[in-house]
């Protein structure tokens, strides 16, 4: 997982009104916490933070906080982003303060790998989960997982557990759970010609 | 055509649609999707035209998914009827749109055909909407 450096300010002052202010200053009003603090409200700009979650890692790059009192030198990670549903612009962030030696717990985007034998075939491939979560250190936090789906065929999934993870991580939703399967459209449709009358 | 199958009051008042969602305005489940930049009140005809008219372009060859549900009855009075004498009998089921509201989304089809698709659907709602796809919405 990369390293990232954020440049954070302290700020006093709390509430909708001054972060309201902030943006429209062109900030974005943030704030740290973590194990063992009280949550320190921050401003950050918003170029730095998105060449901070710049990259595969994304959210989960692991970021090294530059300035802001005691919060120099710190590692944090985004806990949550709040952004305009619209425009897509930052309105808020959280950075969860980390330990190096403690597991976190983060969600990892999967990465299909392969055209699935299944859709070859006709079937339609049904995405039902785009990330894990997942527990490990911070340094083994993977950038994304990859689901080989080449040998998928219709009718069948790929679950949770099927999942071949890296040394050292946890998944955490339920084993059960179904990643990805190809839907038997081709059969539905030879069944449905099959009905009709010639 | 959707609507409650159950309600703890037949009526309700107007209400105002101010403000940004919360919620709903993510990609959940497909790749694509149909994102409403106005707010508005859709009802459910117009909810089951414009997945018709998706469903009819992409043949069967996708998924959709309708991520909006009409749960706010309208009333209405009966024709030539002298105003007064009370609210009128419940007449249709709108769902409250607000900006950034996903309506729609959609998988198992190439980019081209879901923009397509979405453009025939976009043209039976009464809503100016946008065309998001996984790869450039914002997660998290």
């Amino acid at each position: 997982m990369e390293q990232k450096v954020l440049s954070v300010e302290t700020r006093d002052k709390t509430g909708k009104g001054i972060c309201r202010q902030l943006r429209r200053d062109g900030f974005i009003p943030a704030v740290v916490y973590g194990k063992g603090m009280d949550p320190v409200p921050v401003t950050i700009k918003p170029k730095e933070l998105a060449a901070a979650i710049a990259g595969e890692g994304g959210q989960n790059n692991l970021i090294t906080l530059k300035g802001g009192g005691a919060l120099d030198g710190n590692t944090v990670i985004v806990a949550d982003v709040n952004r305009d549903p619209l425009k897509g612009s930052l309105r808020h962030v959280d950075l969860h303060k980390i330990s190096l030696t403690d597991k976190v717990r983060v969600d990892v985007s999967l990465n299909l790998v392969g055209i699935a034998a299944g859709v070859k075939e006709g079937g339609l491939l049904d995405v039902a989960m785009h990330t894990v979560e997942v527990e490990c250190l911070p340094t083994q936090i993977p950038e994304h997982i990859d689901v080989d789906i080449a040998g998928l065929t219709i009718g069948h999934s790929i679950h949770v557990g099927d999942l071949q993870l890296p040394a050292g991580i946890k998944v955490l939703d339920d084993p059960r759970a179904s990643v990805v399967s190809v839907l038997g459209k081709a059969r539905e449709e030879e069944a449905s010609a099959a009905a009709q009358p010639a | 055509m959707l609507m409650p199958k159950r309600v703890k009051h037949r009526k309700q008042m107007k209400g105002r649609m101010g403000g940004t969602p919360e919620r709903g305005v993510k990609l959940a489940f497909g790749e694509y999707g149909l994102q409403a930049t106005e707010c508005c009140w859709l009802d459910s005809r117009q909810i089951e035209a414009a997945r018709i008219a998706m469903t009819r372009y992409i043949k069967r060859g996708g998924k959709i998914w309708i991520r909006i549900f009409p749960d706010k009855p309208l009333t209405a009075k009966p024709a030539e009827t002298r105003m007064g004498k009370g609210k009128g009998s419940p007449d249709s089921w709108v769902c409250v749109i607000k900006p950034g509201r996903m309506l729609y989304e959609m998988e198992g089809v190439t980019e081209e055909i879901a923009r397509e698709a979405f453009r025939l659907a976009a043209h039976k709602l009464p809503v100016a909407t946008k065309f998001v796809a996984r790869k450039e919405s914002h997660e998290g």
